[in-house]
């Protein structure tokens, strides 16, 4: 027997034992029914997962409905919470307020505690708090909206590339501040003076203080860790708050203190251990009443990862009398209403 | 010109394109055939089906080419060679398993000439396999397996005489 001859006994024989032809073709039909059901059935699932996926998402990031508005009230304070929505802190809303803010832009209010500036929508706005009107200040310079707006809302402060640039939004005339290095500016004080700045970049970053009449620059505080908060000048603009935080790194949760450093660049003091924050994406904030008599943080002040809602306490500048004002889920920002001035006084 | 992917002549194009039962009638016992020299008896028959089924899936084009019938003999010798292609043969086989029946046992003599056209490099086992279950020409082979005629004539000399070894054969025949 020769190589073919056993080729074709073997052919002959496989071919007589194949299975029944009809029984294949009827499981090939079953098969590709099934497997076009299982086809549809992943289909229908995968689209039903992104659906879901966006629906979570599209909840996620849409803010929530602001609260049902009450009357305009003197002296109140503001905050966000995690979805921007503008908050009052123990107070009626009132009506007049923005629904949203963006936690990294503006949010003060004018001396005369007519108005509140804030970003929303990629606009610096002024609100006004009597009548409701609102009108925008200029478009913000980046996503963030990280510019600071003086306090009666004339004037706005940027910093990039080692220069403090402030434009008067009404003549359109511009000063510069050489301020030597790259800084993002983060208070105005609310005599409109002075303006606090921040470093970026670097291995240590550094608190500044810019007297804008005499241009003196001076640096208040080295970055121990990371600073957390947008610091907060005091009214008169003679004091800086912060928080600062301890242990990134090496902490999951860094230690958050409340600091007090003078403008004029003596030493700081801290006020008040604070506690603890994840603060993946929300951090506390801090600011000053318009008298300048306490100072309010909102922090989370827990070590428990799943909250995410951030108590209001208050503070003397001295670090005494440090009491809860208010638990809830205040976060990101505070603003303190100076008492209405009425149009006829 | 690869005949492969050629379209068929418009006559048959104009009559309606091939009916798939015929040519799975038609097609399917030597598939499985071609099957068994390339991988293990168990999955002959799977690996068949499937290049049966990848068919039936594209049938509206592979109706139109030249040659469904090397179109699909390429399908099956990639399924039967490709591991990852074959695992998941065997896992679709798996979940069969219940239902399925065990391959019709051959001779002693037919079982050992497949596993020792098993054995052949890959090339050779293709080229062998498809020579042996189809009897088909230089030119088919070199078609379905993507590479020139000479080189098919390398394959099946070089299988012939590993074949002829392993079976203790003459080898006979003619290699082309």
């Amino acid at each position: 027997m020769n190589l073919d001859t056993r080729a074709r006994d073997a052919i002959e024989e496989t071919l007589q034992a194949s299975g029944d032809v009809e029984t294949g073709l009827a499981a090939l039909r079953r098969t590709r029914r099934r497997r076009t059901a299982t086809r549809l059935g992943v289909l229908v699932v995968a689209i039903g997962l992104a659906l879901s996926g966006a629906l979570l998402r599209d909840h996620r990031t849409r803010p929530e409905p602001a609260p049902p508005p009450g009357p305009m009230r003197s002296g109140i304070m503001l905050s966000l919470n995690v979805d921007q929505v503008v908050e009052t802190v123990g107070s009626v809303r009132p009506g007049t307020l923005p629904a949203h803010a963006l936690p990294t832009g503006p949010f003060q209010f004018t001396p005369d505690g007519h108005h509140l500036i804030y970003a929303w929508d990629r606009l610096v706005r002024s609100r006004d708090l009597i009548s409701g009107d609102d009108q925008p200040l200029m478009p913000c310079p980046d996503r963030g909206c990280l510019v600071v707006v003086d306090p009666t809302g004339t004037k706005i402060a940027t910093a990039h590339g080692g220069v403090l640039r402030v434009r008067d939004l009404e003549s359109h005339g511009e000063r510069h501040y050489d301020i030597g290095r790259d800084a993002s500016a983060v208070s105005w004080a609310l005599d409109g003076r002075s303006v606090a700045l921040r470093t970026v970049g670097g291995k240590h970053q550094w608190l500044l203080h810019l007297d804008l009449e005499s241009g003196k620059l001076t640096r208040l505080a080295q970055e121990a860790d990371g600073i957390y908060t947008l610091p907060a000048l005091s009214p008169d603009g003679t004091q800086l708050a912060y928080i600062e935080a301890l242990g990134r790194g090496r902490q999951r949760m860094p230690l958050l203190r409340l600091v007090i450093v003078p403008t004029d660049g003596g030493p700081s003091r801290i006020l008040h251990q604070v506690g603890q924050c994840y603060c993946m994406r929300y951090f506390p904030a801090v600011t000053w009443s318009p008298d300048g008599q306490r100072i309010a943080v909102t922090l989370s002040g827990t070590p428990r990862r799943s909250q995410v809602g951030g108590a209001v306490y208050t503070i003397r500048p001295d670090g005494s009398d440090w009491k809860l004002l208010l638990g809830g889920y205040f976060q990101d920002r505070l603003a303190w209403q100076p008492p209405l001035v009425s149009s006829q006084d | 010109m690869d005949r492969i992917g050629a379209q068929a002549s418009p006559d048959v194009v104009e009559a309606g394109g091939r009916d798939f039962d015929a040519f799975y009638r038609a097609e399917l016992p030597r598939l499985v055939a071609l099957a068994r020299g390339l991988c293990a008896p168990s999955l002959a028959e799977d690996v068949a089906q499937e290049a049966m089924l990848v068919t039936y899936r594209k049938w509206r084009t592979v109706a139109q080419l030249e040659r469904p019938d090397l179109w699909v003999r390429r399908v099956c010798i990639n399924l039967a060679v490709s591991t990852f292609r074959r695992r998941m043969v065997e896992l679709r086989a798996l979940t069969r398993l219940s239902a399925r029946r065990d391959p019709t046992p051959l001779s002693q003599d037919t079982e050992e000439f497949w596993a020792a056209v098993r054995e052949l490099p890959r090339r050779q086992a293709q080229a062998a396999a498809l020579r042996f279950a189809y009897e088909l020409p230089i030119a088919d082979i070199a078609e379905v397996l993507g590479c020139s005629e000479g080189t098919v004539k390398q394959h099946l000399s070089r299988a012939r005489q590993a074949l002829g070894r392993t079976l203790q054969l003459a080898e006979g025949g003619d290699a082309t």
